[in-house]
C-alpha cells in the first residue's frame, strides 16, 4: 500500500500531511540539546526549516523526508542533531565548519550538505511550493544569537502542549478500498454522483457575463465519502473508478437523451455539454453513437481529457482529436497546472480548448517564469484558454489581465446563481449558496427545492 | 537431439536472441562471409496446429540440422526457430525437409504445409530477407493476439498481485539491457545498462493469464510499487559492489520514497554521476510542484535524468530544455521519420533512440547525429 504522498491531480484532493513527533518529544529534545549547546555556543547554529510556513497541502511526505535526509546528512558531517517538530518544522543544531572540508570529505552530496549551502540547496528544492524559500529558513548562531533558539524552542513547546493530539490516520488498506470501489461502481446511482458546473465568458461590465458550456463529472467528495477514503490516499485507484464510472455515466446520458430528465443531454440550456472522458471511453462506439443523436437534437458535445491521460497515451489522443473532429466535438485539454506551461508545450497537442488550473501561486511568480508563463499563454492562445478552479476574484483579475476571458470555477458558479436569483421571482426564498448547490446537482435530490428548475437549468 | 554446440549457444531470452542473429547477419554482410540458413516460421502456424505437441514434433524435425558443425540456434521472441551454421550440410538439410514434409501426414484436409513455412537462406546473399523476419519477430504484432487471450487485470486482482509481490523473490526477474553509441567504425559500444523488472515474466508467474497493462491507470499503480521493490534489491549488500553505470525507470513518487534514499547511500561511492535515472512525462505532469523537488534532488546528488519513451505524438509537447533533464529517449516509429528534424526536442547528442530494432531506424538516427540508440539492432559489437 502506497502511502498518502501521491500524485497531486487538481481533479483530486490532496490531504494535508505533517511529520508528529509523538507528544512533545521533539520540542523538548531541542530545547535540552540548544541548552546544554549553550554551554559552549562558539562555531555552533542553528537552522530551522518552517516547513510549517508552507501553503497548504504541503509540507507533503516528501518535503519532510528529504528535507530531514539532507539535514541528516549535515548533522552526520558536523555533529549535529536533527529534530522533528509536532507543527511540521524541522530543527538541525550542528558546528558551522568551513564548506572547504566538505569537498574532500564525500563530493557532491557531502557539498550539498554543508551548513553554508544548506540554505541554497533547500531553497532551490522548496522553490515550486513557495514564492520567497528564504521565508522558510531562520539561521542563528548559538554565539550571540543563542537567545533567539531558546525562544524558538519555547515558542514550539508551549504550542505542543495546546496542540490537540493528531488523530491517527492509518494508511489505507489496498484490498480494503478496492472492495468498496467494487461497491460503489455497483450500487451508486450516476445522478448521486455526479455534478454540473457551467463555464462563462466574462466581458467587461456586469452585462458581460455569458454561460459556455455546462460539465458534467464526477464529485470527487460525493466518492471519496461512498469510497470512504480519500483520493489522494490513492489517486491511481481513484483514476481507475473514474475511468470506469465513466462508462457508466454515458450510458446512462444515452438512456436519459431525449426523456427530459436532469440527465437529458437535449436539455441543457447552454451552448455546449461538455463530459469528462477516458480516452478508451472517447474512442469508442458508443460515445461515436451518443455524438450523434445529440447532434440530430440540436446538443452541441465537448469532451475532456485530462493532460496526464493525453501525455499518458499522446497516439490515443491524436486519435481522439481526429475522432473528435469528424463528431464535431470540442476536445478539451483538462487539468493542466500552471507549471506544466513552463515545464512543456502542452498546447502543441492541439486540443481546442485548454483548462489551466487557476492557483495563488499564479499571481507570485518570479520575473523568469512570469515572462516564460505569458510566453506559454501567448502561443496557447487566450481565446483558446479556460482558466478553472477559479475560486475567487483572484483568479479571475489575473486571468482577465493575461487576456483570459473564459473562467470556471466556484466563483463563476456564484456569479451565475446571483444574475439567476435577480431575475428569479422565487428567489426570495433562497439563498445564494443554495441557488449555487442546486444549480451543480444532476440528480432530483439536490433540484428538488427550486421552485424554478427552468431558470436553473438556464445557467444564466 | 539437440547437438551440443546448439544447446550451448540456444540464449534463453528471445529477444537476446534476436540480438545476436541481427549482430550475425550484420557481421556476415561486413566481411562477406558465406553461411547458410533455415528459418522454421512457427508463428504462421494456425492455432488448430500450434499446440504444444505441435511445435515439439515441429522443432525436432530439424535435429538433423542441429547435428552440423558450428551450427547456431536462434529462438525469437514470436517462436520462430532459425538454425544457422557454415559449409556444405544438403544431406541434413534434406533429412530435415523429409522430416518436416511428415509433419501433418495425418491429420487429413485443411492442415497447413510444412514446407511453405520453411526458408533456406544464403548470406550474406539473403541476409535482408533474414532481417525483415528477425525484425518481424520482434514487432508487437503478437501482442494484441496475446492480450486478448488474457483478461484485463482489475482492481481486485491487482490487490492481491501486490500481496504477492510482497512475498515473491523478484530478483529473478530482474533484467538488462544495454544502451549503446554508435562507433565511428560503424558497430556499438556498450555505454550504461538499464537494469528493470520484468513485469510481464513477473505478471506471469505471480497472476497468470491477466493482462496487467491493459488499465493504464492500475498499471502505473504496479510500477511504484516494483520501483520499490528494485530499488530495495539494489540497496541490498554488495548488491552495487563493482557495478557500471546503469539507468532505472522511475516514477517521480519512487524518488521520492524512503526505498530510494536508502539506495542512494547503498550507492558506491563514484557510481552515482553513473546512474541515470528514467521519467516518463505524464508522470512529471501528474505533479509537477513534485517533479520539480526530486528533479532538483537528485540532480544537487549527481543523478543524470532521462526523459524516457517520446513518442512522434508528443516530441513537439515534451521539449528537453523546459523539463530540465540531461537526455531525450526517442521511441522510434516509422512516423518519426516523416517529422520535422528541428523538433526532435533536443539536440542530437542528448538523443537516445529506443526500440531500434532495425537497420531503417539507426539508419535515420545516424542520419540526425544520433549517436546512443537502444535496441537489438545496436547491441554491443553489432553493426548499424
Amino acid at each position: 500500500m502506497t502511502e498518502p504522498d501521491a500524485i497531486r491531480s487538481p481533479a483530486l484532493k490532496v490531504a494535508a500531511w505533517r511529520i508528529v513527533a509523538p507528544g512533545a518529544a521533539g520540542e523538548r529534545h531541542l530545547r535540552d540539546a540548544a541548552e546544554r549547546a549553550l554551554r559552549h555556543p562558539e562555531g555552533r547554529i542553528a537552522l530551522v526549516l518552517h516547513l510549517s510556513r508552507l501553503r497548504p497541502p504541503a509540507p507533503r511526505p516528501h518535503h519532510v523526508r528529504i528535507a530531514r535526509a539532507i539535514l541528516q546528512d549535515t548533522a552526520q558531517l558536523h555533529d549535529g542533531q536533527v529534530f522533528s517538530l509536532g507543527n511540521g518544522d524541522l530543527a538541525l543544531l550542528c558546528r558551522d565548519d568551513d564548506d572547504d572540508d566538505d569537498d574532500r570529505a564525500g563530493g557532491d552530496a557531502a557539498a550539498a550538505s554543508s551548513p553554508g549551502r544548506l540554505p541554497s540547496v533547500l531553497g532551490r528544492l522548496l522553490r515550486p511550493d513557495v514564492a520567497d524559500a528564504a521565508t522558510l529558513m531562520s539561521r542563528w548562531r548559538l554565539a550571540g544569537e543563542g537567545h533567539a533558539v531558546l525562544a524558538y524552542a519555547a515558542e514550539r513547546l508551549a504550542e505542543s502542549l495546546v496542540r490537540p493530539a493528531p488523530a491517527a490516520t492509518p494508511a489505507p488498506d489496498a484490498a480494503h478500498l478496492v472492495e468498496a470501489m467494487e461497491v460503489v461502481l455497483q450500487q451508486a446511482g450516476i445522478a448521486d454522483i455526479t455534478q454540473a458546473q457551467t463555464a462563462a465568458l466574462v466581458g467587461p461590465g456586469a452585462a458581460g457575463l455569458r454561460p459556455l458550456y455546462r460539465e458534467l463529472g464526477f464529485s470527487i467528495p460525493a466518492l471519496e465519502a461512498r469510497a470512504g477514503a480519500t483520493a489522494a490516499a490513492d489517486p491511481y485507484l481513484f483514476r481507475h473508478l473514474a475511468a470506469r464510472l465513466d462508462r457508466r455515466m454515458l450510458a446512462a446520458l444515452t438512456g436519459a437523451l431525449g426523456g427530459g430528465g436532469p440527465l437529458d443531454a437535449a436539455r441543457a440550456r447552454t451552448p455546449r455539454l461538455h463530459l469528462n472522458l477516458a480516452l478508451p471511453t472517447l474512442l469508442g462506439g458508443e460515445f461515436a453513437g451518443f455524438a450523434r443523436r445529440c447532434q440530430a437534437l440540436g446538443q452541441r458535445l465537448g469532451a475532456e481529457v485530462s493532460l496526464v491521460e493525453a501525455t499518458a497515451d499522446a497516439a490515443g489522443f491524436a486519435q481522439a482529436r481526429a475522432a473528435a473532429a469528424a463528431l464535431g466535438v470540442t476536445l478539451v485539454l483538462d487539468c493542466v497546472p500552471y507549471l506544466a506551461l513552463l515545464l512543456g508545450r502542452p498546447w502543441r497537442l492541439r486540443a481546442d480548448l485548454m483548462k489551466l488550473d487557476w492557483s495563488p501561486r499564479l499571481s507570485e511568480l518570479a520575473g523568469g517564469e512570469r515572462v516564460e508563463l505569458a510566453a506559454g499563454l501567448r502561443a496557447a492562445g487566450p481565446a483558446r484558454i479556460v482558466l478553472q478552479r477559479a475560486e475567487d476574484e483572484a483568479a479571475i483579475a489575473w486571468g482577465r489581465a493575461e487576456g483570459i476571458r473564459r473562467f470556471q470555477g466556484r466563483y463563476v458558479d456564484a456569479m451565475l446563481a446571483a444574475g439567476r436569483m435577480l431575475i428569479c421571482p422565487q428567489a426570495a426564498a433562497c439563498t445564494l449558496r443554495q441557488c449555487q448547490e442546486r444549480g451543480a446537482a444532476t440528480g432530483p435530490a439536490g433540484r428538488r427545492f427550486c421552485r424554478n428548475q427552468p431558470l436553473l437549468d438556464a445557467a444564466a | 537431439m539437440m547437438g551440443s554446440a546448439a544447446r550451448a549457444e540456444a540464449p534463453p531470452d528471445p529477444a537476446a536472441a534476436a540480438a545476436r542473429l541481427i549482430a550475425l547477419a550484420q557481421d556476415c554482410i561486413a566481411a562477406r562471409v558465406a553461411r547458410r540458413a533455415l528459418l522454421l516460421l512457427l508463428s504462421a502456424l494456425p492455432a488448430a496446429f500450434a499446440r504444444p505437441t505441435h511445435l515439439r514434433l515441429a522443432r525436432a524435425a530439424l535435429d538433423p540440422l542441429r547435428l552440423v558443425g558450428r551450427v547456431q540456434e536462434f529462438v525469437l521472441p514470436n517462436g520462430d526457430l532459425a538454425l544457422v551454421w557454415r559449409g556444405a550440410a544438403d544431406a541434413a538439410v534434406a533429412a530435415s525437409m523429409a522430416a518436416l514434409a511428415r509433419l501433418f501426414a495425418d491429420a487429413g484436409e485443411g492442415a497447413p504445409d510444412p514446407l511453405a513455412l520453411c526458408r533456406l537462406l544464403d548470406l550474406p546473399a539473403d541476409a535482408g530477407t533474414l532481417l525483415h523476419f528477425v525484425e518481424t519477430s520482434l514487432r508487437p504484432a503478437t501482442a494484441p493476439a496475446l492480450a486478448q487471450t488474457r483478461r484485463a487485470l482489475d482492481a481486485v486482482a491487482l490487490a492481491a498481485l501486490e500481496e504477492a509481490l510482497a512475498r515473491a523473490d523478484v530478483a529473478r526477474f530482474v533484467r538488462r539491457r544495454p544502451i549503446c553509441a554508435a562507433t565511428a567504425a560503424g558497430g556499438f559500444r556498450k555505454l550504461w545498462e538499464k537494469r528493470f523488472l520484468s513485469i510481464e515474466e513477473l505478471a506471469g508467474v505471480l497472476a497468470p493469464g491477466q493482462a496487467v497493462a491493459a488499465d493504464p491507470w492500475l498499471f502505473r499503480r504496479l510500477t511504484r510499487v516494483l520501483d520499490r521493490r528494485m530499488l530495495a534489491l539494489l540497496a541490498a549488500p554488495g548488491e552495487l559492489a563493482g557495478a557500471g553505470p546503469f539507468s532505472l525507470n522511475l516514477n517521480v513518487a519512487s524518488i521520492l520514497a524512503p526505498e530510494f534514499l536508502r539506495f542512494d547511500a547503498a550507492l558506491p561511492s563514484g557510481l552515482r554521476r553513473q546512474v541515470t535515472l528514467d521519467l516518463l512525462t505524464a508522470d512529471i505532469l501528474a505533479d509537477p510542484p513534485a517533479f520539480l523537488f526530486a528533479r532538483d534532488f537528485v540532480r544537487a546528488r549527481g543523478y543524470r535524468l532521462l526523459l524516457r519513451g517520446v513518442g512522434v505524438d508528443l516530441l513537439e509537447a515534451a521539449p528537453l530544455d523546459r523539463m530540465g533533464l540531461d537526455l531525450l529517449q526517442l521511441r522510434w516509429s516509422p512516423g518519426l521519420a516523416e517529422t520535422d528534424p528541428d523538433w526532435l526536442g533536443a539536440p542530437p547528442e542528448r538523443l537516445v533512440l529506443a526500440r531500434a530494432a532495425s537497420a531503417s531506424a539507426v539508419g535515420w538516427g545516424r542520419l540526425r547525429g544520433i549517436s546512443l540508440f537502444q535496441g537489438v539492432a545496436a547491441v554491443p559489437g553489432g553493426r548499424g
